[in-house]
């Protein structure tokens, strides 16, 4: 037998065997987990999470558990679960996420009726720090210029998410051109999300669309600000460190805002009146049997049962469960960064259900799916939800030195600090600010100014609902006026 | 006579007068405990009533019913024996008489104490309907009363009447003993009010029925 006539065969089944290694490879599910921008954590903050997964299942599912616990309180779980629909190619999913300083985070994909993939995050290498977002070449320059303090990451334009939820642990955001341009809702919702970004030097043409944010000076928008500068690395460091010093931190704001209740439980009868009630029934109940035969012992039976009623209808509180809510709103330009807060007081044990991006201010078992928060609340305990922030168009503005309102309800209760009370502003109204009396700041936000710098305006609408406190930092320049 | 003028000359005699005002006091003071005063408006005294009125009245119907059954026969009385109009002998028609009574004056006992579960209901809002709240106590009662028949008719047959103070406490610690080890709700009054059982209800039905047959009003033969 020739060599050649035997080497045919086994060259065809080595080519099989590996075009069924290479299908089967190809076959095999891929599942890559990301929190935070950049595969970088946040911690105490809302993170975008991203999910990219390759020839997973059909209607697949992923449920990430994040232990909030500690040593002293045990655990304390917050599951996430989403679809991933699956099937052949690329299933990507984005989500924001409120991550709280966690012990573990575990997840896995579940699709054909077991795990298609799994992994976790260790607890140890968690970070509060605000991220410094870096679309450059030269990322290593402002990693030198921001020093061991800072937490410089170097992303892709890609990576950027569109939310301005994601971008709450985010300090600043800086573009100088050398990457790809990132897109402009990226930009402008880091910038609503309460970053700043910094246009670096001149940009070329295909950055041209961010010189609709830019300017020469630092232009706030919503929480946050857009700042075009020219300059070193070193100038680049400190003008975030300083435009991060002068703004008052958030989460002590919500923290502030969330100090007073917003519900007040109904007050219970008085245990007197219940005591007294009480004992006078009993004694003429057992008088009544004891001293009048039949006729005697039915009055004390129609008295029980009149009582009964009297009880239900004066001892019952109206509403099983109260609701109240109050909305912080970073002003900075023509739109504010809302931050809605909910006090959800129940009398009777329930699950706490809302159809929208929320987390409980405290650390508590919770649950989060595609329909929303769900959390289990035991009898006569309230709980603070607090809802990602989003970007509403700000009817707080300062137009040629005066305090305006451009919305449609009346601005209350307005304190411009350094200064004092200031007039309400009707829709449409504006008025020049003015040293005023003083006297003690409105309760819904009585402990957010000692948090605010000089020259900040606070001003509450639409309290016959809902209040919102509409909060424009540093707006006014009050030494300026001063000197006026 | 009707029921209710034997239930509320039942209800005049010492021992359940006692009974009663005694009930009433403890359910005044565990409300007095219980409901919030000074700055606290959280209120559960629900929790602690309900379940404090349903042991209670179990008690109290054990208890009566295991006197009204321990009762001996005329013949165990000897003929010289006269038996007083509160003590008739077991099986007679006085002695059916006097079982219906009790167990009539131990129902209007749960009439006059339902303010108090009506009352920490409406105001705690517990986790269990109105409807159980007060069904549960009942079933308990006319059940618990099923039960004392039957434990004192035994102890009477076993010659064993003088353990009868022990042996009624021992039932409903057993009950309660049963549930906590079961982990269920089946038996114990206590744990049966707090959250509805069909297992207790059924249980406390048979109960009642057997003490609405054995107390029913039958024919005696003439002699």
């Amino acid at each position: 037998m020739k060599p050649g006539l035997r080497a045919g065969p086994r060259r065809l089944a080595l080519a099989l065997a590996v075009l069924a290694a290479l299908s089967l490879a190809q076959a095999q599910a891929r599942v890559d987990l990301e929190i935070g921008v950049g595969g970088n954590v946040v911690v105490g903050a809302w993170n975008p999470l991203r999910v990219v997964a390759r020839d997973v299942p059909l209607g697949s599912r992923l449920e990430v558990t994040f232990d909030q616990g500690t040593l002293r309180s045990g655990a304390v779980p917050f599951r996430l679960e989403l679809p991933v629909s699956g099937g052949p190619g690329l299933s990507v999913v984005e989500h924001s996420v409120y991550v709280a300083p966690f012990a573990s985070v575990t997840w896995a994909l579940f699709g054909d009726g077991g795990v298609v993939a799994s992994g976790s995050v260790s607890g140890r290498g968690q970070d509060s720090r605000p991220l410094d977002v870096v679309l450059s070449r030269r990322s290593g320059n402002y990693i030198v210029a921001f020093g061991p303090e800072g937490r410089v990451v170097d992303v892709s334009a890609s990576q950027l998410p569109l939310e301005p939820a994601a971008y709450d642990g985010v300090r600043s955001l800086i573009v100088d051109g050398t990457a790809a341009a990132p897109r402009l809702e990226a930009v402008a919702a880091a910038a609503a999300g309460g970053a700043l970004v910094v246009i670096h030097g001149p940009l070329p043409a295909s950055h041209a669309e961010l010189s609709l944010l830019a300017s020469a000076d630092v232009s706030p928008l919503a929480a946050g600000a857009v700042l075009a500068l020219d300059g070193g690395f070193n100038d680049i460091a400190v003008a975030v460190q300083r435009h991060a010093a002068v703004r008052p931190p958030r989460p002590e704001l919500v923290a502030a805002v969330a100090a007073r209740p917003f519900v007040t439980p109904p007050e219970p009868l008085r245990l007197q009146v219940v005591v007294a009630a009480a004992a006078v029934f009993s004694l003429l109940a057992v008088t009544a049997t004891r001293l009048f035969g039949a006729p005697g012992l039915a009055s004390a039976l129609l008295l029980a049962g009149l009582l009964s009623g009297a009880a239900w209808l004066y001892a019952r509180p109206t509403q099983p469960q109260m609701i109240g809510s109050r909305t912080l709103a970073l002003v900075g330009g023509e739109l504010a960064l809302a931050t809605r807060l909910e006090e959800r007081y129940t009398l009777p044990a329930t699950t706490v259900q809302v159809g929208r991006l929320a987390r409980p201010l405290d650390a508590r078992p919770y649950q989060v799916d595609e329909t929303g928060l769900r959390l289990d609340l035991p009898g006569w305990r309230s709980v603070v939800l607090v809802m990602a922030p989003e970007v509403v168009d700000s009817p707080l503005a300062l137009d040629s030195g005066s305090l305006l309102n451009r919305g449609r309800s009346p601005l209350t209760d307005v304190l411009v600090v350094g200064l004092g009370p200031q007039p309400d502003l009707a829709p449409g109204a504006r008025a020049a600010p003015a040293r005023g009396e003083d006297g003690p700041p409105h309760e819904a936000y009585a402990a957010l100014v000692p948090l605010l710098p000089a020259g900040s305006v606070v001003a509450l609408s639409d309290c016959e609902s809902a209040c919102t406190v509409w909060l424009a930092p540093a707006l006014v320049d009050v030494e300026g006026l001063e000197e006026l | 006579m009707t029921l209710l003028a034997a239930a509320a000359a039942r209800l005049a005699r010492q021992d359940m007068l006692q009974g009663l005002t005694g009930l009433l006091a403890a359910l005044c003071l565990v409300l007095a405990m219980t409901w919030p005063g000074g700055s606290s408006v959280v209120n559960d005294s629900w929790d602690v009533v309900a379940p404090v009125r349903a042991s209670l009245l179990a008690l109290a119907a054990l208890a009566w019913g295991a006197a009204v059954g321990a009762r001996p026969k005329r013949q165990e009385l000897g003929a010289a024996f006269v038996p007083t109009p509160e003590t008739p002998p077991h099986g007679t028609r006085e002695w059916r008489h006097e079982g219906a009574a009790t167990l009539a004056a131990l129902v209007a006992m749960f009439v006059v104490t339902a303010p108090f579960d009506v009352l920490s209901h409406a105001a705690s809002y517990p986790p269990v309907s109105l409807g159980w709240s007060l069904l549960a106590p009942l079933l308990g009662t006319c059940g618990y009363f099923g039960l004392g028949l039957g434990l004192g008719r035994a102890l009477r047959v076993g010659r064993l009447v003088a353990l009868l103070p022990l042996a009624v406490p021992a039932v409903l610690g057993a009950a309660v003993w049963l549930d906590v080890t079961l982990a269920t709700r089946a038996a114990s009054p206590w744990f049966a009010v707090l959250g509805p059982s069909p297992v207790f209800a059924g249980f406390m039905l048979v109960l009642t029925t057997l003490a609405a047959w054995t107390l029913r009003p039958v024919r005696e033969a003439s002699a």
